[in-house]
């Protein structure tokens, strides 16, 4: 065993290290070159050196690589492709719910594959397993995206987008190499093509395109770095009678094979819109199926020439520019039904009824001929101002960005003021009618079309009351007796118009083929609630409708299958349909044209009256009434209409009824008394001598304020506070304040009326 | 008085205890603890309990080892390379078979990797064949070189055939560094190399074909080597997903999402780096850089070649095993089953290292000896 000297470990150390040194090297390369076995000792310590250095150098090497993979400096996100910085930036979106918390988009954590294509050998293997890891993938597809990729030097592709965690495993279970794993969110849409021209969609970034989910984003980036969460999007719409809207305009859609179909239901008074649809629809997360034919928003985007359903509004708009004293000759009028030349048009009806009609008439049976006469009483300028005053010419309010510009006749000559007053010759999307059509009947004041949970802003009055109440009348009579029959939903009555417009064909001129039927309605019509709307484009006639496809058949069917369904979800109650008394025969059974026998007269100054106070004929004298109405003053009169079939009677005969009831008395003594003719009573003495005590004021607008509900069994005592406090109660430019969503209880309203007295 | 020479018995004992050794594997050891703990997502439940009874066993090996005499271990060394052999040809007819690959041998309680223990057996064997010659006396005889080849190479073929090209290689690179040790001239290393790259063909041939794939990634990082590259890559993404300072003590998610299978094995530094982060990952690689400098100096302070081959090889040893485990973590070597000393859930590796730590330990108290 060779042995070697052993010095002190110390000595042995500094003489190995400086046996390393280039110094004592040369020295001893000098001294002993030859021998290669020269000093054992510090040839064997060199060597554990050496080791020393090589395992220092290992760790040295690992040691930076690790820097280089972990380093901060060499920050992860900013080496990141930038489809996936886009992503990884993306700020959380709010969850967008229905009025009453119903889910119907969200975040859901999901997981996106993407590949680096340069990293990849065998990108057609890669293509394969990935393939058979996700579901919809398709191996050509993949090899070609890689391939692609490679060959266009991109450094990044997605393997897919959103995929389910299981899917996700599967994928990490391949290992790919070239395949990394994004795990992100995805934007979610529970409730699939339900309310989807509402919810809108995203692109798939989750960014919001269309819709509320535009909103919902910019909500989202608005909110963005302040740490707080951002609260969810309320809408408006009521999921339930979304549903039922759908529903029935699928349904009628399908029956008479329609290319498309919208429908809108909106609270009449808050603007609040509870449901609105348009079909064809899509699944917002199914990105195949967003061509532009569904993504397409008849219900707010499309503009169309409805044709009917705008004469209300043309007879709203005359009325408020007659001058009360005129009405009742306005209602006596008659006009012939021949056709109609105007230049460049003969206009006829789609049923001519080779009379003379009446004023009612022409709305009930929807005469354009009439509407186009009745409109030439105020002249173009005044119907241009009046569609104007009732949002028909501008963008309506909503928080969409899908909404139509009308298109308005440029100039109002006579040409197009005879064909814009029933509604040809300019087109508004459905929520301008819907909104317009709110006004006319929720007592004149136009909302503000809403999508927001509370978020309608108070609405401004653009009809009186009186307007406001003959026309409920008028519309109503409309389903009692005129075109929309088809619309009367058994106790909820409905009241609407109905519309059907050819439109014009792709090359020029309308086309009979080419149609949209629609129907506006509002219910209960005593004391409108909600507004609805719904129109079949280019319906076919069926069998079934025996060959007729018009708003009469189609629309109004389809309203009234809706109503029956969500006057029930909405608190409607069904009522007695005699409860509203449209005055039919006044309107339509004047016996003398020239001295019509009465004034008809509202004396509500706000929709929340429900079902209390009705157009009210005075019967004493012909002459009396004449005076009385030209000295009418606004929301000054009270003129009651008796309810019991007397009154027919008298209306008809001019005769005072024999017999009055406790309710009519109350009204009556409540009422000026030159205008109910009972000379009993003293206009001055009117407030001492009621018999009912007064409620405090704020107690009487809470209840005129609170929710319409039928109250049939407090309608005297509100009648009579009513009747009292219209005399002192402003009309003019009124702001209605949002009803609540829900129907007010009754008991409670009752209560509330009759703790006052 | 009684108390005093109590005290006088024990102060050898004491200072008897390698205490720079000892402490430094305590720190490894309690990484390797607290990445258990969180890779069971927060529980000593099922592998953080296990591995600290394993420590305790191993320490008690340890001190057993380090408490027999150097010389002992030497005659020992035959015996224990051929018990090696033979453990290596029990698992080629009785192995158990994970992924492929037959490495793990089923001895009643425990599941033994015999490739492991081969390498402190073929260490021990080389310190001891070498012992016979002065620094570098080896060079002039270099007729007897088939016996250390030989040493080397049986081991290496029986565990290729498992197949563990890893640790094929890593018994190839151990051979080869005590035999670097021992002083062979250079000039038979270069030789050694040339013929290493001649005989590439006929290895690459006899490989499997995922080993092929393998090296190709690591050869070709374009490419595309299916099974290994996803783990580098998902630890790559953890490693980076930790910067600098990490995300905590049970803050990572890349390991606990399960993105990383062998999480708490071959690839728990990755866990480690996550929720350490960059300082975390240096300063486990600094402990283990001293406990092999500890090594090293024990090694250059010996006088006899069979400590001091016994010594470096061992410590070559280890540092093999943290330099693939990290390097292929990392992404800088092929991926190999090779787990990280004391911080790896596994048996056999916290045998080899309290073995290893013993036999250091046995090596360093027997340096004041008169030498070999």
């Amino acid at each position: 065993m060779p042995n070697t000297p052993s010095p002190s470990p110390d000595f042995l150390l500094g003489r190995d290290l400086l046996s390393h040194t280039g110094a004592m090297r040369r020295l001893h390369r000098h001294r002993s070159c030859q021998n290669s076995g020269a000093d054992p000792m510090e040839r064997r310590n060199l060597r554990i050196l050496v080791c020393l250095v090589l395992v220092c150098c290992g760790f040295a090497t690992i040691i930076f690589r690790l820097g280089a993979v972990m380093a901060p400096w060499d920050n992860d996100s900013a080496k990141l492709p930038h489809p996936i910085r886009a992503i990884a930036d993306a700020a959380e979106k709010p969850v967008i719910t229905d009025r009453h918390g119903e889910i119907l988009a969200m975040d859901l954590p999901a997981y996106s594959p993407y590949a680096r294509p340069k990293e990849m050998r065998n990108p057609r293997r890669a293509a394969r397993l990935l393939a058979s890891a996700i579901e919809d993938a398709s191996p050509v597809e993949l090899a070609a995206a890689f391939q692609n990729a490679a060959d266009n030097d991109e450094p990044f592709v997605w393997v897919a987008r959103y995929i389910s965690p299981r899917e996700a495993r599967a994928v990490m279970k391949r290992g790919v190499v070239g395949v990394e794993m994004m795990a992100t969110k995805r934007r979610s849409h529970p409730l699939g093509s339900l309310a989807s021209h509402v919810t809108g969609f995203t692109d798939i970034d989750g960014r919001g395109l269309a819709g509320m989910e535009r909103l919902a984003s910019a909500r989202a980036e608005e909110g963005r770095g302040s740490g707080e969460e951002i609260a969810p999007v309320a809408l408006s719409l009521d999921l339930r009678v979304q549903h039922a809207l759908e529903e029935e305009l699928h349904a009628t859609m399908t029956k008479f094979q329609g290319k498309g179909a919208a429908g809108v239901v909106m609270d009449a008074n808050s603007g609040e819109i509870l449901a609105i649809a348009s079909l064809p629809n899509f699944h917002p997360d199914r990105r195949e199926m967003l061509n532009e034919e569904n993504r397409f928003n008849r219900a707010t985007l499309g503009v169309y020439e409805f044709g009917s359903v705008l004469k209300p509004l043309t007879y709203a708009t005359v009325m408020e520019a007659t001058p009360r004293g005129e009405w009742s000759a306005l209602f006596a009028s008659r006009y012939s039904t021949s056709p109609m030349r105007i230049p460049g048009y003969t206009i006829t009806d789609y049923r001519p009824k080779h009379a003379n009609v009446k004023f009612a008439e022409g709305m009930i049976h929807s005469s354009n001929v009439t509407t186009a006469k009745v409109m030439r009483r105020i002249g173009a300028p005044s119907l241009r101002d009046g569609f104007h005053r009732l949002g028909m010419a501008e963008i309506a309010p909503l928080e969409l960005g899908e909404r139509g510009l009308p298109q308005m006749p440029a100039k109002w000559g006579p040409t197009e003021s005879v064909t814009a007053s029933y509604g040809h010759g300019i087109a508004v999307s459905p929520v301008h009618i819907v909104r317009a059509f709110a006004a006319v009947v929720n007592g004149g004041v136009l909302p503000s079309p809403t999508l927001l949970k509370g978020g309608a802003a108070p609405g401004a009055r653009v009809l009186s009351a009186e307007t406001s109440a003959v026309m409920r009348r008028l519309l109503r009579l409309v389903v009692l007796e005129g075109t929309g029959r088809k619309a009367d939903a058994d106790g909820y009555l409905v009241g609407g118009k109905t519309g059907t417009a050819n439109q014009v064909s792709p090359s020029g001129g309308y086309d009979d083929n080419l149609r949209i039927a629609s129907f506006v309605a509002a219910f209960p019509m005593d004391a409108p609630r909600y507004v609805t709307f719904m129109m079949v484009e280019n319906p076919v006639p069926s069998e079934d409708s025996f060959g007729f496809a018009t708003g009469g058949w189609v629309a109004a069917s389809a309203t009234r299958l809706l109503v029956a369904r969500i006057a029930p979800l909405l608190g409607v109650l069904p009522r007695d349909s005699e409860e509203f008394d449209t005055g039919a025969l006044n309107f339509l059974n004047t016996p003398d044209v020239n001295a019509a026998p009465f004034v008809v007269v509202n004396n509500e100054t706000t929709d929340y009256s429900p079902g209390i106070l009705s157009v009210v004929h005075n019967t004493i004298d012909s002459n009396d009434i004449d005076n009385e109405a030209t000295d009418y003053k606004p929301g000054a009169l009270s003129v009651v209409h008796n309810k019991t079939t007397d009154n027919e009677t008298d209306t008809l005969h001019g005769r005072p009824s024999p017999s009055l009831s406790l309710n009519n008395f109350n009204f009556l003594r409540a009422a000026p008394a030159g205008i109910s003719g009972r000379g009993s009573l003293e206009p001055t003495a009117r407030q001492s001598e009621n018999p009912l005590p007064l409620m405090p004021k704020a107690v009487q607008e809470d209840a005129i304020t609170a929710d319409a509900s039928p109250v049939n069994e407090s309608i005297d005592a509100i009648d009579a506070i009513i009747a009292d406090t219209l005399s002192v109660q402003p009309v003019d430019e009124t702001v209605i304040p949002a009803a609540d969503e829900t129907p007010a209880d009754i008991t409670s309203l009752i209560q509330l009326v009759l703790s006052g007295t | 008085m009684n108390d005093y020479s109590a005290l006088r018995r024990f102060k050898p004992w004491f200072w008897g205890v390698h205490w720079p050794l000892l402490l430094v594997a305590a720190a490894i050891g309690g990484f390797g603890l607290l990445a258990l703990y969180s890779a069971a997502g927060g529980s000593a439940e099922p592998w953080m309990q296990t591995q600290l009874v394993r420590f305790a066993v191993g320490l008690l090996i340890a001190f057993v080892v380090a408490s027999v005499d150097i010389d002992v271990w030497r005659r020992l060394a035959w015996l224990a390379w051929f018990g090696g052999v033979g453990l290596l040809l029990a698992v080629e007819f009785w192995g158990v078979t994970v992924n492929n690959a037959t490495r793990w041998l089923q001895l009643g309680f425990v599941t033994l990797q015999p490739s492991e223990l081969m390498r402190v057996a073929m260490v021990l064997v080389l310190a001891a064949w070498f012992q016979r010659f002065r620094h570098g006396e080896v060079s002039k005889k270099v007729w007897l070189f088939p016996v250390p080849a030989l040493l080397v190479l049986v081991p290496a073929l029986l565990v290729l055939r498992q197949p563990d090209f890893g640790t094929a290689a890593m018994i190839l690179a151990l051979g080869a560094a005590v035999i670097f040790m021992s002083g062979l001239h250079l000039w038979y290393f270069f030789a050694g190399a040339g013929a290493l790259v001649a005989a590439l063909p006929l290895i690459w041939v006899r490989l499997q074909e995922y080993q092929q794939e393998r090296i190709l990634t690591f050869l070709n990082p374009e490419g595309d080597p299916l099974g290994a590259g996803y783990h580098t890559i998902q630890s790559k993404i953890a490693l980076g997903s930790g910067g600098l300072s990490g995300k905590g003590f049970l803050g990572g998610t890349q390991g606990h999402l399960s993105f990383l299978p062998e999480m708490h094995t071959d690839f728990i530094f990755t866990l480690l780096a996550e929720e350490f982060g960059l300082l975390g990952s240096v300063a486990l690689l600094g402990l283990y850089l001293s406990l092999f400098a500890v090594m090293l100096f024990c090694a250059w302070r010996c006088r006899g070649m069979f400590g001091r081959l016994l010594v470096s090889g061992l410590c070559i040893n280890l540092a093999l095993y943290v330099f693939i485990n990290v390097g292929m973590v990392s992404g800088l070597l092929p991926v190999v089953g090779v787990p990280l000393p004391l911080v790896s859930y596994g048996g056999t590796v916290v045998l080899v290292f309290f073995i290893s730590l013993g036999l250091v330990v046995s090596v360093s108290r027997g340096r004041s000896a008169p030498a070999d």
